[in-house]
């Protein structure tokens, strides 16, 4: 009887001393197989596009504005994206509703050919995504589009289950036919408190390893960015905090080159009203404490892109207060922001805002905004005509 | 919603109903029930439980329903939840947790969470949650901690990190970050609740 014991607590033993061994062996092997983060080539030498389009520059000046299609269920429209498709087409992206936060609220799509804008079509609706993440769905919001190394078309999105905007998580949704047809929303558990207060705003980068950044940022008690590294196949390999400033939120990261990278930020909350920026030196795992530029931005979402030629190419709200004039701005050779351009200048109480930017093989810029709430603006220009700007 | 992850929710609302309603309601009735072999009893109230769990609310049912507000509990609070069922363990002597465990479990959870929460609620530059995605830092850790519970005997204790390893390795819950399957906020509270309490706080 006792050896019997005595052969099963050796037995209980070894097979302890085994899983754990095992279960190290792979903990340890999983992070081992990561590649230390490096920005792709694609990110900050944008003749190089991401995907295979051969870059050729228009010498011609070209600048096109017009506006997305109108429907009448969507009185209330925000928050655009968009992203080069590798067949050449442009997909935006935006929540439209009977207002914002409502329950009516989906994310729309439309594409744009060289025949004009695409019907818009639904993306993602309250009633599917709860249906496919298994929990109540108050609400939708900031969609972002991007194209991994894979030319695979994401969607990330904001989704609230109880309480406002600081209480979202993100969801999102991959495509592998661009853009035509999207894989059912996933959850990004970003929180260890009930996975509440990620949100994400602006353009994702590539790394070279075929995993991508996110910016995301949190807005419960603190409000900061954060650098979300997430793997091609949707797991999350790491968050870090841009900055801790506790009043920076919305970060547009613009890469310079494989390690390094200025992420710009909306300054919220107390004054001055500025845009903030910081800067990392090792892939995005580590953040500068943000510093004010001396751009003046009024608690608005910032947009900004990787120019031509060097430089960053900036598009922001440039007032005090409101969001009625939208500009372009760069930042230069020495180490200051300029005013370049209005693209939009409106009464006091219009809107033009939360613009989203991307750049093209031609030398080209394609940028999409928030056109006074009702609308989605599309503007499309190249370097050729930046460089006519005084 | 993944297979393994449909489980889990449900799971957490069947043992939390177990927990918390079962016994006061087996309280009321224990007069009545005492006449009957509780096992009779245990194979009502589970099916019941279940389907309570199961019970549409809109296109969901209660578990899901209910998630936005419990979170997925750790496996921590999932063992904590069952050593806590005092009136089955009546019934079959069950003891999962020793008295001394459950004192490390409660006062672990509350320097666990008093590190963590507040790094992810960026009162600092550095985010300790991060370190649950990859690295070796923490599950070299959490081995360490297992083994040393192992030789000085707290079974449950070594178990239950050696359960959190494997189901984060293989992905069984929601999260892909180890500190969900050892924490969560509601353990966090419990067992400062309970500190203060037993201080007399």
């Amino acid at each position: 009887m006792s050896n019997h014991l005595n052969k099963t607590s050796r037995l209980e033993h070894l097979s302890f001393t085994l899983a754990l061994a095992l279960g190290l062996i792979g903990a340890w092997w999983r992070t081992l197989t990561i590649p230390s983060p490096m920005f792709d080539s694609s990110e900050y030498q944008i003749n190089i596009p991401s995907v295979n389009m051969v870059p050729t520059p228009n010498p011609s000046p070209v600048f096109i504005r017009e506006l997305l299609p109108k429907n009448a269920i969507t009185p209330t429209v925000h928050s655009p994206t968009l992203v080069r498709l590798p067949n050449g087409n442009v997909l935006a992206a935006w929540f439209g509703g009977s207002r914002e936060g409502a329950k009516d609220v989906a994310i729309y799509a439309s594409e744009r050919n060289s025949n004009g804008w695409s019907s818009m079509k639904v993306l993602a609706n309250r009633k599917t995504v709860e249906q496919a993440l298994q929990r109540p769905i108050r609400k939708l919001g900031n969609p972002v589009l991007t194209i991994d190394k894979a030319s695979r078309v994401w969607l990330f999105f904001v989704v609230v289950s109880l309480g406002g905007w600081s209480t979202s998580a993100v969801a999102y949704q991959i495509s592998k036919d661009n853009g035509q047809h999207f894989s059912l929303p996933r959850l990004l558990v970003t929180s260890p408190v009930l996975n509440i207060s990620t949100l994400v705003r602006a353009r994702p980068l590539n790394y070279q390893d075929g995993s991508i950044a996110v910016p995301m940022y949190h807005e419960l008690l603190g409000k900061f960015g954060l650098n979300v590294r997430i793997a091609s196949g949707g797991r999350i390999l790491s968050i870090a905090h841009i900055g801790n400033l506790r009043t920076a939120i919305q970060p547009t990261i613009v890469a310079i080159n494989s390690q390094q990278a200025i992420a710009l930020l909306r300054r919220t909350g107390i004054a001055p009203p500025q845009v903030l920026w910081s800067r990392t030196n090792d892939g995005g795992q580590s953040w500068s404490l943000p510093q004010a530029s001396n751009l003046s931005n009024p608690d608005s979402s910032c947009a900004a892109i990787r120019r031509f030629g060097g430089g960053i190419l900036l598009a922001y709200n440039p007032t005090k207060q409101g969001r009625n004039i939208l500009s372009l701005a760069r930042f230069d050779h020495k180490q200051r922001w300029q005013h370049l351009h209005d693209l939009e200048r409106g009464q006091d109480q219009d809107e033009f805002s939360y613009p989203f930017l991307i750049s093209g093989p031609a030398y080209d810029y394609t940028m999409v905004y928030t056109w006074k709430r009702r609308r989605i603006a599309y503007i499309h220009f190249n370097e050729a005509w930046l460089q006519t700007l005084p | 919603m993944k297979f393994t992850v449909w489980i889990w929710v449900h799971w957490q609302v069947i043992s939390l109903i177990l927990c918390c309603i079962v016994p006061i309601l087996f309280l009321l009735v224990v007069g009545f029930c005492l006449r009957f072999n509780p096992i009779y009893l245990l194979s009502i109230i589970i099916p019941i439980t279940i389907i309570i769990s199961l019970w549409p609310v809109g296109q969901l049912d209660l578990s899901t329903w209910l998630l936005p507000y419990t979170g997925m509990l750790s496996l921590t609070s999932l063992l904590l939840i069952w050593d806590a069922l005092e009136q089955y363990r009546q019934c079959y002597r069950w003891q999962l947790l020793t008295k001394i465990e459950q004192c490390l479990i409660y006062n672990s959870s509350i320097v666990l969470g008093l590190s963590v929460y507040p790094t992810t609620l960026g009162l600092f530059n550095i985010e300790l949650y991060s370190l649950g995605f990859t690295g070796v830092i923490l599950p070299s850790i959490l081995g360490i901690v297992a083994g040393i519970a192992w030789i000085y005997h707290a079974k449950a204790i070594a178990y239950l990190l050696l359960a959190v390893l494997w189901a984060w390795l293989l992905n069984l819950g929601e999260s892909q970050n180890l500190w969900d399957y050892v924490l969560d906020p509601w353990l966090f509270l419990y067992s400062i609740m309970r500190y203060l309490s037993t201080y007399n706080l």
